[in-house]
């Protein structure tokens, strides 16, 4: 027998100066605004604006240049101006990637996939439980898009990933475009991998859309995760795929970084999501005493 | 630290154009040199040389494309300055 | 410190001004000449620095609690019932329920005024019936009271307050201050009288001086303006609001007419009727009072005709047709993990 849709799910969209208007006209269809933590530095926004903002609809921080994941303990005076953050903007929660951004005293410029081995396992472990106990909170972690296969590696990502939720305990960001992206990109299968991940431990689900690249002369194909395009259909079977897999409730976040459509579109796509995470909790089936599985 | 100068090579292979263009003509010789181990160097010549250019373009259009200013509100890190921004706060 | 109420402040105010003139007076028979000036000038900086003071906690800055989300509302922050009537008119004649022929209204659909849920929309509607001259309903008092939702939504939250709320407790702390200032100075006459003393012109001067400065501080004089005024809080709603939408003043000239989008009523609630697209200012600056001189910014008045809802695009105003301070986000162009355009 079916069970109903989990109606604690959330559904909301990343905070852009661009698409301020269409969120502020549609809080009713919106639970939640995720923003990047980093544009309000970078860009000189203040830090006071993003807390009004807050104020108005439930908001979660994304950072994306703590490099949580890296081989290097994560600067003091960074995790300390974040926890300034958090303190200051008061959001829901603090989200992250599993990611390395700086090495050798180079900033990289975005996010890199480290190398997925035991002890990259062991320094995103000791990151990420410093930065919880700095900011006072547990981030979310996200799993990253890479164009290149981490070098070096001895795992498989939904080893390495599996494996840094359970030495952290964190919650999980499930990146649902970065891991067709990935799938696609480095011929695995999405589904086995979501098989394989501890599901219960997702709170948080991003979809976005991305463009293909052809490879030179050889007639590969690499998909981007650009978030300029809207979410590609196998999003969103993915996303039924967890929604039928978890119990928990999921705030689904839909991100857009250019090329915006009219706002109503985007409407429209997280109405897709809607519909996806309905189909798939409406595909749970029941344990014998009742309880979705 | 090998994964911390494994990751230092990375960052390099990321963002330091030259310092590829050597890697890919000579990898082995380069991360010989650049520090990393035996096992390291043989797995790093076998990189994905078609997802490293990606990357690099990649990472280059990021840095590019972050136009990067001091903070207007950077929240004050010393006691001092949190004080300051206190009494600031009251006038 | 969070905030102080209006009696604490008072409060405090007295003590200070209580304890400047005991000390002074138990001094003044010792000190004279310049050196009491000093002391004297010391007390009125003292009084000025705690009005000061005292006045901004009783005015908090802090956005206080709720939604503030509403265009209108914005407009009525921003600009008062004026730009906030605009607003909603502008609004009402993007969606197609007001046609706007330069400074002519009227409504465009039958019974327009039972499909909107605003009140301020409905009255303008109502107002508006069959044709109406903008230039004149838009001063007129009756659609100004119909902002008066909006307006009391402000009061109650603080972001805005009306003069004469404030009136009594400023004045009464100027006047606290006022007071000591005077005690000691006529208590300086009267010594130097008794000793033969008669230079008391600077004293006379920098007492002057002290009143009025006395009286300028925050929630002195300005207590009476009688109009309503942006508290703190509101100063801050606004500013924060402003940043939020980033580059929207320079994206004017992507707006769509008729689009229906939000940005255009947000576009001009924050930044004024001089930051609306080509498609709209010359019928706003239609809408302006016959002697208004338009600011800098908005177009000239162009021939009056019908605002041109087909959907074509609007001539670009802008100069800057995409955001100069796009977002870095996750991907920035670029996606979370590395990847690019």
């Amino acid at each position: 027998m079916a069970v109903e849709a989990d109606s604690r799910d959330r559904f909301g969209i990343g905070y852009r100066p661009e698409l301020l208007a269409g969120i502020l006209a549609n809080l009713d269809r919106l639970d939640i605004v995720e923003a990047v933590a980093d544009d309000f530095l970078d860009h000189g926004m203040h830090l006071r604006a993003l807390r009004t903002l807050a104020g108005q609809v439930p908001l979660t921080l994304h950072g994306v240049s703590l490099g949580l994941a890296g081989a290097c303990p994560v600067e003091a005076k960074r995790l300390e101006a974040f926890a300034r953050w958090v303190d200051f903007v008061r959001p829901e929660s603090w989200t992250e990637h599993l990611a390395f951004v700086r090495a050798g005293g180079i900033e990289i410029g975005h996010l890199a996939a480290p190398p997925r081995r035991p002890a990259t396992v062991e320094s995103a472990a000791r990151n990420v439980a410093r930065a919880a106990r700095v900011i006072g909170a547990m981030p979310c972690l996200e799993n990253v898009a890479t164009l290149i296969d981490p070098p070096c590696s001895t795992m498989s990502e939904t080893q390495w990933v599996g494996d840094v939720l359970r030495a952290t305990g964190a919650p999980l960001l499930l990146d649902l475009h970065n891991l067709h992206a990935n799938a696609h990109n480095f011929a695995f299968d999405a589904r086995t991998y979501l098989e394989s991940l501890p599901l219960h431990t997702a709170r948080y689900v991003h979809i976005a859309g991305g463009r293909r690249v052809s490879l030179g002369n050889t007639g590969r194909v690499r998909i981007i995760d650009d978030h300029l395009h809207e979410a590609p259909a196998a999003v969103f079977e993915l996303l039924a795929v967890v929604a039928e897999r978890t119990s928990q409730s999921l705030t689904v976040i839909l991100e857009r970084d250019g090329k915006y459509p009219d706002f109503r579109v985007l409407l429209d796509e997280l109405d897709r999501a809607r519909t996806a995470v309905a189909v798939g909790r409406g595909r749970r089936v029941p344990t014998s005493r009742g309880v979705a599985a | 630290m090998s994964d911390a100068k494994l990751e230092a090579v990375l960052a390099r292979l990321y963002t330091d154009a030259a310092f590829r263009e050597a890697f890919l003509a000579h990898p082995a010789d380069t991360a010989r040199a650049a520090g990393l181990q035996a096992r390291d160097v043989d797995e790093l010549a076998r990189i994905d040389r078609e997802g490293l250019e990606l990357a690099a373009r990649s990472y280059a259009h990021k840095r590019s494309s972050k136009t990067r200013t001091a903070p207007a509100t950077a929240l004050p890190s010393s006691a001092f300055g949190r004080w300051w921004a206190a009494l600031r706060g009251l006038w | 410190m969070s905030g102080l109420s209006q009696r604490a402040a008072t409060a405090v105010t007295a003590v200070v001004a209580l304890a400047g003139t005991a000390t002074i007076l138990a001094v003044e028979s010792l000190v004279s000449g310049p050196p009491f000036l000093a002391i004297y000038a010391a007390l009125i900086a003292v009084l000025c620095g705690v009005l000061r003071v005292v006045a901004r906690q009783t005015d908090p800055a802090e956005v206080p609690p709720g939604q503030w989300t509403d265009p209108y509302l914005l407009a009525y922050l921003s600009g008062g019932p004026d730009l906030a009537l605009r607003t909603v008119a502008l609004s009402l004649v993007d969606r197609g329920l007001l046609h706007a022929n330069g400074p002519a209204l009227s409504v465009a659909v039958p019974g327009a005024a039972a499909l909107v849920q605003r009140p301020v929309e409905q009255r303008l509607l109502q107002v508006v019936g069959a044709g109406a001259d903008a230039r004149s309903i838009l001063q007129s008092g009756t659609l100004h009271d119909g902002c008066e939702d909006i307006q009391r939504q402000l009061r109650q939250a603080r972001l805005i307050e009306i003069g004469p709320a404030r009136l009594g407790s400023g004045l009464l702390r100027s006047g606290i201050a006022a007071t000591a200032l005077l005690m000691v100075a006529v208590a300086r006459i009267v010594l130097a009288a008794s000793r033969g003393q008669h230079k008391i012109g600077y004293l006379i001067a920098l007492t002057l001086l002290g009143l009025v400065l006395v009286f300028s501080s925050k929630g002195g004089w300005s207590s009476l303006v009688s109009g309503p005024s942006r508290t703190r809080a509101g100063e801050t709603l606004l500013a924060d609001m402003r940043q939020l939408f980033g580059t929207l003043p320079l994206r004017a000239g992507q707006i769509q007419p008729g689009g229906g989008t939000s940005e255009l009523s947000f576009l001009v609630a924050l930044y004024g009727l001089a930051a609306a697209p080509a498609f709209a200012s010359s019928t706003l600056q239609s809408w302006m009072p016959p002697a208004h001189v338009a600011p800098a910014g908005m177009a000239g008045a162009e021939s009056s005709s019908s605002w041109d809802t087909s959907g074509s695009s609007s001539s670009s105003s802008s100069s800057c047709s995409s955001s100069s301070c796009s977002s870095s986000s996750c991907g920035g162009g670029g996606g979370c993990g590395g990847c690019g355009s």
